[in-house]
């Protein structure tokens, strides 16, 4: 059964893109445009995440946030803000908001933080993912390729686990280096650095498998696929 | 100077210029009252003598006073009065006297009656009134100024009330400025306007609180937009090299974009005071905190960190402008130190340095803190942290000195808040 997703997002440009890349990544996904027409969609059905913007058009999207939690409250919050993180992600996450995603952000980056926030809340026998010859639990924050455990440090780890929640996805160098390293305010030219952790976590699947699974996209960034 | 003082010594300096006007004008006045008393006087007692005269035929003179001569009839002329200098016997010196002279006959008898009475001396007349004036006048100047103050005490209570009032009024947290009314037109103006000036700042204030707020609001979305449609346009695999080079330009140029109007923002809210939380904060553990962080970056670059600190200083700042400054600062040492080089901190008392190697000094180092002022044509740099850096600086008076010696660029913070 696919996961529903309500979108509430007054920007149509950015909803239906987010709409559209969610639903390529298997979700089913819900738009609404004001904080009334959420409601009275979250009232009829049941959504295991709730995208929501804070600025909206009638409203405060905080405001929103006990509403959703008070009837389903296995319901995961992700708040999507261009809000400087500085003051409204704590206000965000003390309305227990499960998640706080500042604008820009990379789709990629949006569709882990909703599979991890999937995980936890509805899925917790299934913690288990797999590619191919590689298999990742993120409970125990293991890794077994050809049935054979490997040892990955914490950010080599991230970073497969970023690679197959986006499998035959793009990831971009700067989604990347944001996921693992996290926000990067500098605009440092990262290039060289992701291309060292990408090629060692490359070189360490290749050991055991004899396979690359990691491939380079010309120009934009990298992509796990099947050899 | 006080309100009171001026208004008290233009008082003083007043009564100065009246004292001597009022002195002047009295001397003189009296003077020429006094004289013709005298001559009144002199003129009854020339007429007494005449009387004493025609009755008895004879008057024994008195010198200086009253001396009646016999005289021809061709000696007499018209009534005079004068003033004159007798020298007196007793003190043997010259005083003034009031002469009055008549010319009287008696059956066929002439006499010239002169009578004379002694005049106050000039110095005299000037003494006595002038310290009578002056004893007056002083008088009036202390009963004046005591009352002033009583008087000032009680009318400016309710100004000095608002001055405090006004003192403590402030935008964060917004609290609004209601003055006393004080009876008084001027004051009461004053408060007038003040309240009308206020509203408009606070009105202003939040307009362009709003308008930052709405900024970062209304220009992330659209570059989430952008930056995503490209990230779509990523997973097209039929494109040629030159489309494949546009689209990442795109994303790139939106990511800098979204930075710089972050980083603009952020510049904003700091000069808007809205991070003015006050916490102890140990430089020496936010450094640790961000070369840990960036742990991954300095082994990559093979750069060598490190740390010494003489002292732990507690900085009393907002936890967060102290993080993004110490943030800003390391991170443009890492951005412009060439692979293996070495990046040194040392925290003292009262500053604290941090240096990184390069091979020459910095044109313009008065120019490197300005926003988008980039010395290297860096790709991606705009020049925005260092901007920065130096507006938290500036916000806790901070002050910041470069200087390249031995192919080290070294930044030192001189701090006053210890």
């Amino acid at each position: 059964m696919k996961k529903e997703i309500l979108i509430i997002e007054d920007d149509l440009s950015l909803q239906k893109i987010l709409a559209d890349y969610l639903s390529s990544c298997g979700f089913q996904c819900t738009c609404a445009e004001l904080i009334k027409d959420g409601k009275s969609l979250f009232d009829k059905k049941f959504f295991h995440i709730v995208l929501l913007d804070l600025g909206l058009p009638d409203g405060e999207g905080l405001d929103c946030i006990s509403f959703i939690k008070s009837i389903w409250s296995d319901t995961g919050v992700i708040i999507i803000s261009a809000r400087d993180k500085l003051e409204d992600r704590v206000d965000g996450l003390n309305l227990g908001a499960d998640d706080y995603l500042v604008k820009p952000f990379h789709l990629s980056e949006l569709n882990a933080r909703i599979n991890a926030l999937v995980r936890r809340n509805f899925q917790a026998e299934n913690q288990v993912l797999s590619f191919g010859e590689l298999e990742i639990d993120t409970r125990s924050h293991q890794v077994r390729i050809r049935n054979e455990q490997v040892d990955f440090s914490r950010k080599e780890f991230d970073l497969l686990l970023y690679f197959i929640e986006n499998k035959n996805r793009v990831l971009t160098k700067e989604s990347l280096f944001e996921h693992v390293w996290g926000e990067n305010p500098i605009f440092m030219d990262n290039s060289d650095f992701i291309y060292t952790h990408i090629n060692r976590l490359r070189k360490k699947i290749k050991n055991h498998t004899g396979e690359n699974y990691i491939k380079t996209v010309h120009g934009f960034g990298y992509k796990l696929d099947n050899p | 100077m006080k309100l009171l003082t001026k208004i008290n010594r233009s008082y003083f300096k007043y009564g100065i210029l009246v004292f001597l006007i009022a002195d002047v004008v009295i001397i003189a006045m009296s003077n020429y009252f006094l004289k013709e008393e005298i001559d009144q006087q002199l003129r009854l007692e020339a007429k007494e003598i005449f009387e004493v005269l025609k009755e008895k035929a004879e008057f024994q003179s008195i010198y200086p006073t009253d001396i009646i001569t016999p005289i021809s009839s061709s000696e007499i002329k018209t009534n005079t009065e004068k003033d004159t200098l007798i020298l007196d016997l007793y003190q043997n010196k010259l005083t003034p006297y009031r002469e009055f002279t008549t010319y009287q006959s008696i059956s066929n008898k002439h006499y010239r009656i002169t009578t004379r009475q002694m005049l106050m001396e000039f110095d005299d007349i000037l003494t006595i009134f002038t310290s009578l004036i002056s004893s007056v006048l002083l008088l009036i100047f202390i009963g004046l100024l005591l009352f002033t103050r009583r008087l000032n005490t009680s009318l400016w209570k309710t100004f000095n009330d608002n001055i405090e009032k006004i003192k403590s009024y402030s935008f964060t947290p917004p609290s609004k400025l209601e003055l006393t009314a004080t009876g008084i037109n001027e004051f009461d103006d004053l408060n007038q306007v003040l309240s009308m000036m206020s509203g408009r700042l606070e009105k202003d204030y939040t307009a362009t609180k709003e308008f930052s707020a709405n900024a970062a609001h209304e220009l992330q979305t659209p570059l989430a937009a952008i930056r995503n449609k490209c990230e779509n346009l990523f997973s097209d695999s039929n494109l040629d090299e030159k489309t494949i080079d546009t689209i990442r330009e795109i994303y790139l140029s939106a990511d800098k974009l979204s930075g710089i109007s972050k980083a603009l923002l952020l510049l904003a809210k700091i000069d808007h005071e809205q991070f003015n939380e006050r916490d102890h904060v140990s430089l020496n553990q936010i450094f640790n905190y961000w070369i840990n962080s960036f742990q991954d970056v300095i082994q990559d670059r093979n750069l060598l960190v490190s740390l010494s600190a003489a002292d732990n200083c507690q900085l009393l700042m907002d936890k967060r402008l102290a993080n993004l400054l110490i943030q800003n600062v390391l991170v443009n040492a890492i951005k412009h130190s060439k692979n293996g080089e070495e990046i040194s901190i040392y925290l003292a008392k009262d500053y604290f340095t941090i240096a990184n190697s390069g091979e020459q000094a910095i044109n313009q180092p008065e120019m490197i803190f300005n926003r988008f002022y980039t010395e290297s044509q860096n790709v991606g740099s705009t020049g925005i942290g260092l901007a920065i850096v130096k507006k938290i600086a500036d916000h806790y008076k901070i002050d910041i000195d470069y200087s390249f010696k031995d192919f080290k660029h070294l930044f030192t913070f001189k701090l006053q808040n210890c």
